[in-house]
């Protein structure tokens, strides 16, 4: 089963776009087969009333054929069938001592961490009293309005978490289905995948030692790396948010049409995982808009839109099937309250610079947007005293109110100023900065009459904690791809080619 | 001023300039492998720079006594290696053919784990099971913590079903319970048979 969901994914990509390498491919094929396949499962369920693992499989080899065919047809009408294609000669030149270290290292954490997955049963609360109970009902009543959904007092009981999106629900029950005793596989398939994603995605930017060193980061982020072993929506969600952000980057700055198809469906994954990842597509609409306006092109913009689609209908399916009760967590109208704002950005932005959560993560991003913007007066002084006098003005309000989040976001958006006043690429910084403050301003929004607002365990130290794993890599990728950081690592890499790059 | 695209005019000017004196050893020698000394040197170079940042990345810091709470900047870090990592390699080890259900009782302790398992193994998966009241399985004797809450009762029971006692007027499920579970003699006279040895934990079957 997981194989053909694996060549699912492949066939997937192959058909989207051959702008993806092999080696991307493998890597991407298995989070988007079973992105894929949960949606397989979902129409099944609503057409058929029966998610069996026959049927399944059936829709998926159906499936993969056809997109299997539809490429070759492509291929063949464009006179460049695979097997009539030069090889590429073999490249070591990316392979040097350095890669080779922090790639091992690297391996030992994933290895160590999937071992560790594998052995221990979900014994977490959100997934034991949510989409894990789901999953069991999902792969013994096969549809998914089950006896659990339609149980009142359990529904009530679980509150939100048995109510996310179906995408772990449903790819967990695949493993039910298959005869194991626990789901814990997809966590391992997902973070397997991720160790490969994140290196090879930052290859499309940077040089081979500097994307083996940040991935090593980005896969060492302490929270994130322990979430590994949870059956949790958390990294999933992450993974695909992660996918689609700089699969668009990689579009809009290199012009690569099939990353931009490759955005739009993680995007639908991660919406299809958690609904917060809604602000990622507002953020990634609000820079395709500015690129519409800029060159009207409204296709794209409006293929983007419809990203949405799967979130309404998953809304509208928990409406039609489960009895709940209205249970609002936002405050309805907006407001002002200068004490809550304080209170979310203090507890944020201690949750952010935590080294026992995010190590140096946040850290390593405050210091790429200062040398950004340092580099860039000392390099360019007449063209940047603007932006002195900003950073001097920043310096004041840092001086009155210190560094928090509120002082982070004034330096992020002076490191947006210098960026684009010197013409470097921007989209990267505005998608991350739209899509945190949104999220921020979310607990902002949230009722706190029970005080579950700021409480040890509370939505703050509990959701907003795992929620800023989306946030973790791109802040980290922001710095890897950043332009002196890729510069000095171009200059290492080249010092230290041990193997010529082939002509 | 206009906001203009400046990034290839303002990019590094030896970014894209691969090194003279390895273009021009390459032209000597057309495909092969050029090893220069001095890639070895940064190479090596390197690797010892790797390691100390690995080292200082990873290091382990023993709890200070006097200061519990201290933290250090890669605490995370070397909690996640040395501590979490470590450890749970170890237990792996050592325990290599656990089952699920004891991987369970590993981690819990047993407990009202291994309670929830006898109740699984004593009743089919058709089974309704009515459930003391929360105010006994919490009480000062039993101390049950999970088990009265009815989404983790039922990951671990299902597909049976739970219906607890203070349901009584409200599920339509209680009058059609198939087992009890007694607890300190909680239930005995509502099996409809007589218990022989009662003990302080039981599944019984309802008779009706």
């Amino acid at each position: 089963m997981f194989i053909l969901i694996f060549l699912l994914g492949f066939s997937l990509l192959a058909l989207i776009s051959r702008d993806f390498k092999i080696t991307e491919r493998l890597a991407l094929a298995m989070p988007i087969g079973l992105g894929l396949t949960s949606f397989i499962m979902f129409i099944l369920d609503q057409t058929t009333h029966s998610i069996t693992p026959d049927a399944i499989e059936v829709f998926v080899c159906v499936c993969m054929v056809a997109f299997s065919a539809l490429r070759l047809f492509l291929d063949w009408r464009a006179s460049d069938l695979p097997w009539k294609r030069t090889r590429p000669k073999m490249d070591l030149s990316w392979l040097t001592l350095v890669w080779v270290i922090f790639a091992g290292m690297t391996a030992y954490l994933v290895y160590g961490i999937t071992l560790k997955c594998m052995f221990w049963p979900p014994a977490e609360f959100d997934t034991i009293e949510g989409y894990d109970l789901l999953s069991k009902a999902i792969a013994r009543e096969h549809i998914i309005a089950n006896s659990i959904l339609s149980n009142k007092d359990i529904v009530s009981g679980c509150g939100p978490r048995l109510l996310y999106p179906p995408l772990l629900a449903l790819c967990n029950s695949l493993c039910y289905m298959t005869g194991m005793e626990t789901p814990k596989l997809i966590n391992s398939l997902f973070f397997v995948s991720w160790a490969f994603i994140i290196y090879l995605l930052l290859r499309r930017f940077v040089s081979s030692t500097n994307a083996i060193l940040f991935s090593f980061l980005t896969i060492s982020v302490p929270e994130m790396f322990a979430h590994a072993s949870f059956s949790l929506t958390n990294l999933p969600c992450a993974i695909y948010s992660t996918i689609s952000v700089v699969s668009f980057l990689v579009w809009y700055e290199q012009k690569k049409e099939g990353f931009f198809y490759l955005s739009f469906i993680a995007v639908i994954f991660a919406m299809w995982t958690r609904s917060e990842a809604i602000l990622f597509v507002a953020a990634i609409m609000a820079v395709l808009l500015y690129a519409t306006i800029r060159e009207k092109k409204f296709k794209y913009l409006a293929i983007y839109a419809t990203s949405i689609i799967p979130f309404v209908i998953w809304n509208m399916f928990l409406k039609a099937h489960v009895v709940r009760e209205q249970a609002m967590f936002f405050e309805k109208k907006l407001f002002y309250d200068s004490g809550k704002m304080a209170q979310v950005l203090k507890s944020a932005w201690e949750l952010m610079t935590s080294s026992n959560l995010y190590g140096v993560t946040a850290y390593i991003f405050i210091a790429g947007l200062f040398m950004g913007i340092l580099i860039n007066i000392a390099t360019d002084f007449q063209r940047n005293k603007f932006v002195l006098a900003a950073l001097a003005l920043w310096l004041v309000v840092y001086m009155a109110v210190g560094i928090n989040l509120f002082s982070l976001i004034l330096l992020i958006a002076l490191a947006g100023y210098s960026t684009l006043w010197n013409g470097e690429k921007w989209a990267l910084l505005a998608i991350f900065t739209i899509s945190l403050l949104a999220y921020t301003a979310l607990f902002y929004q949230m009722k706190n009459d029970d005080g579950t607002l700021f409480n040890p365990g509370g939505w703050m130290q509990s959701g907003y904690k795992r929620g800023l794993f989306c946030y973790a890599p791109l802040a980290l990728f922001y710095v890897a791809t950043s332009r002196w950081v890729k510069w000095a690592f171009d200059k290492i890499d080249e010092q230290m080619m041990i193997f010529k790059k082939p002509a | 001023m206009k906001l203009t695209d400046k990034s290839a005019k303002t990019q590094p000017a030896q970014a894209a300039r691969p090194s003279a004196s390895r273009a021009k050893a390459a032209d000597k020698i057309p495909g092969t492998v050029p090893v220069r000394f001095g890639s070895i040197l940064f190479n090596i170079i390197g690797v010892v720079v790797s390691a100390l940042f690995l080292t200082a990345f990873f290091q382990h810091h023993d709890p200070d006594p006097a200061n519990p709470s201290e933290t250090h900047l890669n605490s995370g870090y070397d909690w996640m290696l040395n501590t979490m990592l470590a450890g749970n390699l170890k237990t792996i080890e050592d325990n290599p053919d656990k089952t699920t259900r004891q991987r369970y009782e590993m981690k819990w302790g047993g407990g009202e784990i291994s309670y929830t398992f006898k109740i699984k193994d004593q009743t089919p998966d058709t089974a309704i099971i009515l459930m003391p009241p929360r105010k006994i399985l919490t009480g000062p004797n039993v101390q049950f913590k999970s088990i009265v809450e009815i989404p983790w009762i039922t990951y671990f029971l299902y597909p049976r079903r739970v219906v607890y006692e203070d349901e009584k007027d409200s599920s339509a499920l209680y009058s059609k319970a198939t087992y009890l579970v007694s607890v300190n003699g909680w239930g005995l006279d509502k099996v409809g048979h007589a218990v022989d040895k009662p003990e302080a934990f039981m599944v019984l079957p309802i008779t009706k």
